[in-house]
């Protein structure tokens, strides 16, 4: 990663977990962001809310390191940082939970959480007591009970076992257990029944709650009036504006996306 | 099995859930290499059973010509599965990681020839042979097992950098490795002589037989190859490295969902690469027990090694779709094959003899039907008998 080192960043912006100013990105001639500023605080839930084609997932993989901007800078707490790589972004404490992409199916619960932080014992053993032990104990703070001994899930059962809010579940209490600092749920509830749909956002105030910057994606507004306390919308690739939760209603924000009204 | 109590793989942790909720034999079947051990043990005692003195006439699987109980064939077919048992070890691993190598017989070729040369003094250019002094054979061990540990790297590096299948990758490496051992070997076979091969003590440790050991085993078991237990001890060892260390728990990841290892930081390049350079290890030191065993090695001596590992590895219950696999149950499958191979072999006489005579041209039929040549067709009806076994109860599950 390479970090432009910038002592004398302005103070007022620490408590924005991402300031993303002046992104623009071109693909040859296709233009699909043009100078969009984005903020995610920390502590708070951000929509990024817009139509098909608007630029979301653009601006979404500028920020996991998938792709460099055209233009613009991102300040990551503070600091301008230059996002090369998805193992960049990871380093940074960016997660990304994308739907049944996080996880192993044929995988028990406790390896899918320290996939890639395996915790061993002598001779380089995995310790898999303790590992199972910590899961329960992380989901548990999550107030993810299933897998408690008292539940009817084990951690030793593998993730395709699991429901689809379940594996959610999972996903998000292993970015928030290991410290993430920016949480991206990308469409988290779009194959979700209703009751795994309200665990799954009860998530997302859990994290909040934790101090964590989150961005939160969706198709369904009423999913997103729940739980995001800010709004940012974007339209053909432009912003179209950034809301405080109260400032609109849910049919004011379906209004804004499809371009009914204006701002 | 372990402390913790979790089965033998990660997908197999269904066991203790399933064993909670009363049904201990749904937990026992989730495991891979469940079914594939109650397939071998029920075709063990088939086999039993019907050789017992009075059931088959002529059929001599746990008895003898005199109706005397008989390890005789059961050694034969554990001698006999040490070669592909060796390599499907890490055939299945490279199948969790979702990868095939296809070159395995020839780098096993390579293993032989170069510790052969070596440990008898051989040196070749271009197949020209000639005598010298021999490398400490441990040494000639060492370079054998780096030569095609090397080769393994290569197939690794193909695959990984030029991000093609290794069904095609190793397909390739397969005709150019028999290439090289063509070069070396001067498209001879390469054999020691009685004298040499007495001379060296590593030969009888690779491969020697229980009564060069001890004088005190009595019948058939003096004859197993001490092989058998270097082919248990690594499969032990495998196992071990797949289940309980962050290497095999990042081998079924990188099998069972790419973009979420990716994701966690796995360096995937890495994990496969190292799969490719075990694999090659593998093969190499099944081409050091083949030299051992017989004192002699030639091109074609890995010949379609790597199709019986595929086909082991599959009736053991691996899938060739990666991330579910078990390295205990591809042993299963190359002991089921041998087993089945043995079986049917020793059963042809009696079935023919039991109709020549009668009807006569039932009897050419059944004589051409049960020929002992048509065991490539029973592994074949093994394979797809399995395959569609396990998808089966894997849904079931």
């Amino acid at each position: 990663m390479a970090e432009t080192s910038d002592q004398t960043t302005d103070t007022q912006n620490t408590d924005l977990t991402v300031r993303m100013l002046g992104i623009a990105k071109r693909f040859g001639t296709v233009t699909a962001l043009e100078h969009v500023d984005f903020d995610v605080p920390a502590g708070r839930v951000t929509a990024l809310l817009g139509d098909n084609g608007a630029g979301k997932s653009t601006l979404i993989k500028i920020l996991t390191g998938v792709y460099p901007p055209s233009d613009g800078t991102i300040q990551f707490e503070g600091r301008e940082v230059s996002i090369d790589s998805p193992r960049d972004a990871r380093a940074l404490g960016i997660e990304t939970v994308y739907q049944d992409l996080a996880l192993v199916p044929l995988m028990s619960v406790a390896r899918n959480f320290f996939l890639g932080r395996e915790l061993t014992k002598v001779f380089r053993l995995l310790d898999l007591r303790r590992m199972e032990e910590r899961t329960r104990r992380a989901l548990g703070d999550l107030g993810i009970e299933k897998f408690s001994e008292a539940g009817n899930r084990s951690v030793s059962e593998p993730v395709g076992k699991l429901s689809g809010g379940e594996r959610q579940s999972v996903a998000i209490g292993r970015a928030v257990h290991f410290g993430a600092s920016l949480l991206i749920l990308d469409e988290p509830t779009s194959a979700l029944s209703v009751a795994e749909t309200e665990k799954v956002l009860s998530y997302t105030q859990v994290a909040k709650e934790r101090g964590l910057g989150v961005i939160f994606i969706s198709h369904n507004i009423h999913h997103v009036y729940l739980v995001s306390d800010r709004y940012t919308i974007l339209r053909h690739g432009r912003k179209v504006g950034d809301y405080e939760k109260g400032e609109l209603t849910e049919q004011e924000i379906a209004d804004i996306i499809t371009g009914e009204r204006e701002r | 099995m372990s402390e913790t109590g979790e089965p033998a793989t990660p997908a197999a942790s269904t066991l203790q859930r399933a064993a909670a909720r009363g049904g201990a034999l749904r937990g026992y079947l989730a495991n891979p290499e469940g079914i594939p051990l109650a397939i071998l043990v029920l075709l063990l005692s088939l086999f039993s059973i019907l050789s017992i003195p009075g059931v088959v006439q002529g059929f001599y699987f746990l008895f003898d010509v005199k109706g005397a109980f008989s390890l005789r064939t059961p050694v034969s077919i554990l001698n006999g599965s040490v070669l592909t048992g060796i390599i499907v070890l890490t055939v299945v691993m490279l199948m969790i990681n979702g990868e095939f190598d296809l070159s395995v017989g020839a780098i096993l070729a390579m293993g032989g020839y170069i510790f052969g040369t070596l440990s008898v003094g051989a040196t070749t250019v271009l197949g020209f042979i000639q005598i010298g002094t021999p490398l400490p054979p441990l040494l000639a061990l060492i370079v054998a097992l780096a030569g095609c540990t090397l080769l393994g790297v290569v197939n690794g590096l193909i695959v990984t950098t030029a991000r093609i299948p290794s069904f095609i990758a190793t397909l390739g490496t397969l005709f150019i490795f028999l290439w090289l051992v063509s070069l070396y070997s001067g498209n001879q076979s390469f054999e020691a002589s009685r004298e040499e091969m007495e001379r060296a003590t590593l030969y009888t440790i690779f491969s020697g037989r229980l009564r060069d050991f001890s004088d005190g085993i009595a019948g058939p078991l003096r004859n197993l190859r001490v092989s058998v237990f270097w082919m248990v001890a690594l499969a032990v060892a495998m196992q071990v490295v797949l289940t309980r260390t962050r290497f095999g728990n990042q081998i079924y990841a990188v099998g069972g969902n790419l973009q979420a290892a990716k994701a966690q930081g796995i360096n995937v390049k890495r994990i496969k690469i190292a799969g490719f350079a075990l694999t090659g290890m593998f093969a190499g030191f099944a081409g050091v027990v083949l030299f051992s065993q017989f004192g002699r090695v030639q091109g074609n001596s890995g010949m379609q090694q790597e199709l019986f590992a595929i086909a082991a590895a599959v009736v053991g219950g691996t899938l060739l779709t990666g991330g579910y696999g078990s390295v205990i149950g591809g042993l299963v499958g190359i002991l089921t094959i041998s087993t089945l191979r043995s079986g049917v072999v020793l059963l042809s006489t009696p079935i023919q003899n039991s109709f020549i005579g009668e009807i006569p041209v039932i009897g050419i039929y059944l004589v051409r039907l049960t020929a002992s040549d048509n065991f490539l067709t029973i592994i074949g009806l093994t394979i797809v008998g399995a395959a569609v076994l396990n998808s089966f109860i894997r849904r079931r599950l």
